[in-house]
């Protein structure tokens, strides 16, 4: 069964979510933290080894 | 340190360089702009690894027989004058370290072991670009490379100087023909050919042509950012003048006849080949019985020595 905000469907009966339009801090870390947990990065380095910046993204399956 | 293949940006996308003689074509470029070892024609007193030998025959003094010729063996024999040719100084230029190794973050990027993007070593960059850049100065006709030549313009190369480096002189048997009774004037040479220094222009830039590929580096915030044809250009001409003057190994130094590779034509030094016995000449006879005799120069033309300029890193 969806969950609807209004008449306005935010989770559909294949539990996607939907329509959703922003996020509170809470959510984007508890996003941020999935992501940074699959641990899938692009570590950039200078000559002398130390990381100056490292870039997490998603990973297909 | 080793040699790495870096990665370069195409088309939204971050690719590994397989290919660099686009890029090291145009360190090439970059060294003939600015060459870190230079040669110099002088008049003389150049360096001794440059010396050359001239070598030509005169005439023997004439011989004066009492009655009759005296015979080759007591008739004095033709002479080897040798002219040192020292008309080439090197000059290595006095580089220092570039301020690009004081930043980690100066050099192309590459994948590492563990598939990171990380910045080249000062080490990894002369040994990725800079040696086979200098290499190929040293293989092949390059910009900034000088060599020899008989010529006197070259398109694509300009003469040091008109001073030659080298006069192949050689006896002119042609004017060896009469004794008389007063002998001929034992040196009489002719020029056969002069040997010119010239230094190949440096070529075309190779900026955004077939093979070239767009190096990125680390910027200030850690992002990878696309390296400007003026920031490229700049780091591999200050860093190959340094490592032609200053890095073991490739090191550029010219010589004659040393190692490395032949820059030009060979520069032959020409003699008579006939004996002196053979060139020995029956002259007059004075009124009062005096017979005169001299030996000449003669025989055909042949290399007595052929002298090389050479370049070689080291």
């Amino acid at each position: 069964m969806a969950i609807k905000v209004g008449t306005d469907t935010v989770i559909t009966d294949l539990k996607a979510l939907n329509g959703i339009t922003g996020t509170d801090d809470t959510t984007q870390t508890a996003i941020n933290n999935a992501i940074v947990a699959v641990d899938n990065k692009l570590v950039i380095k200078d000559a002398t080894g130390t990381a100056v910046k490292t870039i997490y993204g998603g990973q297909s399956a | 340190m080793a040699a790495r293949s870096p990665l370069y940006y195409s088309g939204g996308e971050i690719l590994t360089a397989t290919n660099l003689d686009t890029v090291v074509d145009q360190v090439v470029r970059a060294y003939g702009q600015n060459p870190g070892v230079t040669l110099t024609v002088v008049s003389s007193g150049g360096d001794a690894k440059f010396e050359m030998t001239d070598t030509r025959y005169k005439a023997g003094a004439v011989s004066v027989g009492d009655g009759a010729y005296l015979p080759p063996g007591q008739t004095p024999d033709i002479e080897a004058i040798e002219t040192i040719a020292s008309n080439i100084t090197e000059t290595v230029a006095s580089v220092s370290q570039p301020a690009a190794s004081s930043n980690p973050r100066s050099f192309p990027v590459y994948y590492n072991s563990s598939n990171e993007i990380q910045a080249m070593t000062e080490t990894d960059f002369i040994d990725t670009f800079i040696k086979p850049a200098l290499d190929t100065i040293v293989a092949d006709n390059s910009a900034g490379e000088y060599f020899v030549s008989t010529l006197s313009t070259i398109t694509g190369a300009t003469r040091v100087s008109a001073t030659p480096i080298f006069v192949d002189t050689r006896a002119d048997e042609t004017l060896y023909d009469n004794v008389g009774i007063t002998g001929e004037t034992l040196d009489q040479p002719k020029t056969v050919n002069s040997y010119y220094l010239f230094q190949r222009d440096a070529g075309d830039t190779q900026y955004g042509e077939t093979g070239w590929v767009d190096l990125m580096y680390i910027d200030t915030d850690g992002s990878l950012r696309v390296y400007s044809d003026s920031d490229i250009s700049a780091l591999f001409g200050n860093y190959v003048r340094y490592a032609a003057s200053n890095t073991v190994g490739a090191r550029l130094s010219y010589s004659i006849n040393g190692e490395g590779t032949t820059k030009g034509t060979g520069i032959i030094d020409t003699v008579l080949d006939g004996t002196s016995a053979e060139g020995y000449t029956e002259g007059g006879i004075s009124p009062s019985n005096y017979y005169y005799a001299q030996e000449f120069p003669n025989g055909e033309p042949t290399a007595l020595t052929t002298y090389y300029l050479k370049l070689t890193t080291y």
